[in-house]
């Protein structure tokens, strides 16, 4: 069988599985899956390099599904290739084609969206909130470059999800970072949930925009078997140049009863199941000339399938730190900024593990990550991510995935725009560290406009919930002095877990020394009486001394 | 003044619950939360975990109930937010009936 009838036969028969999945589950997405049925074969079967039974091998090719929704295509490809599924890498089994059949179960791996963390470890995040998939490939993309692998970073991304404007501060900062490892691949299948897109999330309007960003757009029939192959075998070769796919396809292709508006998100059922099941049979036929089986689509396995470990060791402690990095004389002065201790802890806890990666939004130089980011030795691993702080999240859960520790500052005012990527962060399990400065209303001559004032509240509620490996699905922590600061940071850089740290803009006194350990979950009694107890934390233990 | 109290920087949320609720009953089960950011922080977390106890507590919590404007100084920001020390020591004194 030719190559073109080969992929038409696997496609039609992944888009059939869809069909039949979310039938027996009663909800998903069947035609947007159906518009990716001919691009997730060429992926899955032919351009990615990558092991289904080793599905988080370090060194192969990944696939961020942005477009969440459609990821029963996903599911079908990988049953049919038996990917390995489960939460304990030591039991994992291969998918089979009647698993599907529990899509959406509760007890089942496969979640209504990608989810690493239910079971699904072919995916390295959650995604499904749109817009968000692009910067978590760009920080798996950033890694592997930064580790000298040559690991190719697949994004899938829907037409009506490029209204977002995350997705273009990922594809600026994609071009921004040189990162032509990562290949944006967009689905213009024309139709969004409840009308069709705008003229401005056409594909010819996407090719334009991306033009004019200085990314070369590759526009192709998402439908035709060799343009996809020729566009990937060209976006594969990009080097540092960013190439990307605008791919225009057919929500619920290859079969009329269910496209058109009014079929988003919907399950076709009954006759109406048959019929579009009958019109993919004969599509088969027109297309492949026979049944013949799709045998031939295989896919690579990567040349290199492990990566060395690179030990970490011990950071300095607080007085080391300011000794080596030449700032001895302020430590007699007794006084010191949270955020400088914060910067100075970063250079140490990067000196000491070679993990740890520093992300910043234009405002270094208040955050203090500035002291990481001139630092010779950690420079290649700190990432300006200028004014998108929603990226910067993403692209730290991205960075998270491939093994890093991300440490993401800003003013905590700003970080809190990126509430729905640290939520989703949270859910895949990202070990992401969170580092507000200029929290509280000490910001005072800049007025509320940067002030973070619902931070505490918001990050409490997500500390509310177990994540899944059973700790608060984050810790907020705030430091009222150097001492604490510098301590708590290095007590983030070991934990696995998400941790917001909030600082505070002005210089302060000492509050503790040498001998005080802090920890998650603990606090600290300063002074010890009988009538009342004041608690509080930060900025504020002084103001309450 | 008069006032007897325990302060504790509580630098973590989670927090151990039963350590500070037994550092609590230590104080006649009085508590003063502080903070500067808006509500449902850490006085919130406390009076939750107070709440969960069952015992009894009083609690009052002082956080930004207002929204803040700009300001030349720290400490002018602090009044008026009602969070300077002045502030403070008024409310901790009411909570424990000690006349200024």
């Amino acid at each position: 069988m030719s190559f073109e009838a080969a992929v038409h036969a696997k496609a039609i028969q992944l888009d059939q599985l869809s069909l039949d999945m979310t039938a027996a589950s009663g909800s998903g997405h069947p035609t947007t899956a159906m518009s990716l049925g001919h691009i997730v074969t060429v992926l899955l079967y032919q351009s990615m390099r990558w092991i289904p039974s080793d599905p988080t091998c370090p060194t192969a090719d990944r696939l961020v599904l942005s477009e969440g929704h459609a990821v029963p295509i996903v599911y079908a490809a990988c049953a049919d290739l038996g990917t390995l599924v489960g939460k304990d890498p030591a039991t994992r089994r291969a998918l089979t084609i009647d698993d599907l059949k529990g899509l959406r179960n509760a007890d089942s791996v496969l979640d209504g969206h990608p989810n690493p963390a239910e079971g699904f470890p072919f995916f390295d995040a959650a995604t499904g909130s749109l817009g968000q998939g692009l910067s978590i490939a760009a920080g798996l993309g950033l890694a592997a470059r930064q580790d000298g692998l040559d690991r190719r970073i697949w994004c899938i991304v829907g037409d009506g999800e490029s209204r977002e404007g995350q997705i273009w501060e990922a594809l600026e900062f994609l071009v921004d970072q040189r990162l032509g490892n990562v290949v944006p691949i967009f689905n213009c299948n024309q139709y969004g949930q409840s009308d069709k897109v705008s003229s401005l999330q056409s594909a010819e309007a996407i090719a334009r925009k991306l033009e004019a960003i200085g990314i070369v757009a590759i526009a192709i029939d998402g439908h035709d078997p060799k343009q996809i192959k020729d566009a990937f075998d060209k976006a594969a070769k990009a080097g540092t140049q960013v190439h990307a796919v605008v791919a225009r396809t057919v929500k619920g292709w290859g079969s009329a009863t269910v496209q058109g508006g009014g079929w988003h998100g919907k399950p076709a059922t009954g006759d109406k199941l048959k019929a579009a099941k009958d019109e993919l049979d004969s599509m088969r036929l027109k297309l492949t000339s026979s049944l013949a089986s799709s045998g031939t689509l295989k896919p690579t396995a990567p040349a290199v399938r492990t990566v060395a470990a690179k030990p970490a060791t011990d950071p300095m402690t607080f007085p080391q730190a300011m000794k080596a990095f030449d700032m001895a004389s302020v430590m007699g002065t007794g006084k010191f900024a949270t955020r400088k201790a914060y910067g100075l802890a970063l250079r140490a806890a990067g000196r000491a593990n070679p993990a740890v990666w520093a992300l910043d939004a234009d405002v270094k130089n208040s955050t203090f990550a500035e002291w990481f980011a001139n630092d010779r030795e950690l420079s290649s691993r700190f990432v300006e991510c200028k004014i998108a702080e929603q990226n910067m999240a993403s692209v730290a859960v991205g960075l998270s995935a491939a093994g890093k520790i991300p440490f993401a500052s800003s003013f905590a005012k700003f970080l809190t725009r990126a509430y729905d990527q640290i939520e989703m962060g949270m859910n895949s399990g990202a070990n992401l560290k969170l580092v507000g400065s200029h929290s509280g209303i000490t910001p005072c001559s800049d007025g509320p406009s940067q002030m973070a004032l619902p931070d505490v509240a918001w990050f409490r509620s997500l500390a509310s919930v177990r994540d899944h490996r059973g700790n608060p699905g984050c810790y907020i922590l705030q430091p009222s002095d150097a001492w604490s600061a510098y301590a708590l940071t290095q007590v983030m850089a070991e934990y696995e877990g998400m941790c917001y740290m909030r600082m505070f803009r002005p210089e302060v006194e000492f509050l503790y020394g040498a001998d005080t350990v802090f920890n998650l979950g603990k606090f600290e009694v300063l002074t010890e009486g009988r009538d009342l107890m004041i608690v509080t934390a930060g900025l504020m233990v002084h103001e309450c001394n | 003044m008069g006032i007897d109290a325990t302060l504790v920087d509580l630098y973590s949320i989670p927090f151990d619950r039963d350590a500070l609720l037994d550092l609590a009953n230590r104080n006649g089960g009085n508590i003063l939360t502080v903070e500067d950011n808006y509500g449902a922080g850490i006085g919130g977390a406390v009076a939750e975990a107070c709440c969960d106890a069952g015992d009894a507590f009083t609690v009052r919590q002082m956080f930004v109930s207002r929204i803040p404007k700009s300001c030349r100084t720290e400490d002018e920001v602090m009044r008026m937010c009602g969070l300077d020390p002045k502030s403070i020591v008024s409310a901790a004194a009411a909570m424990v009936g000690v006349r200024q």
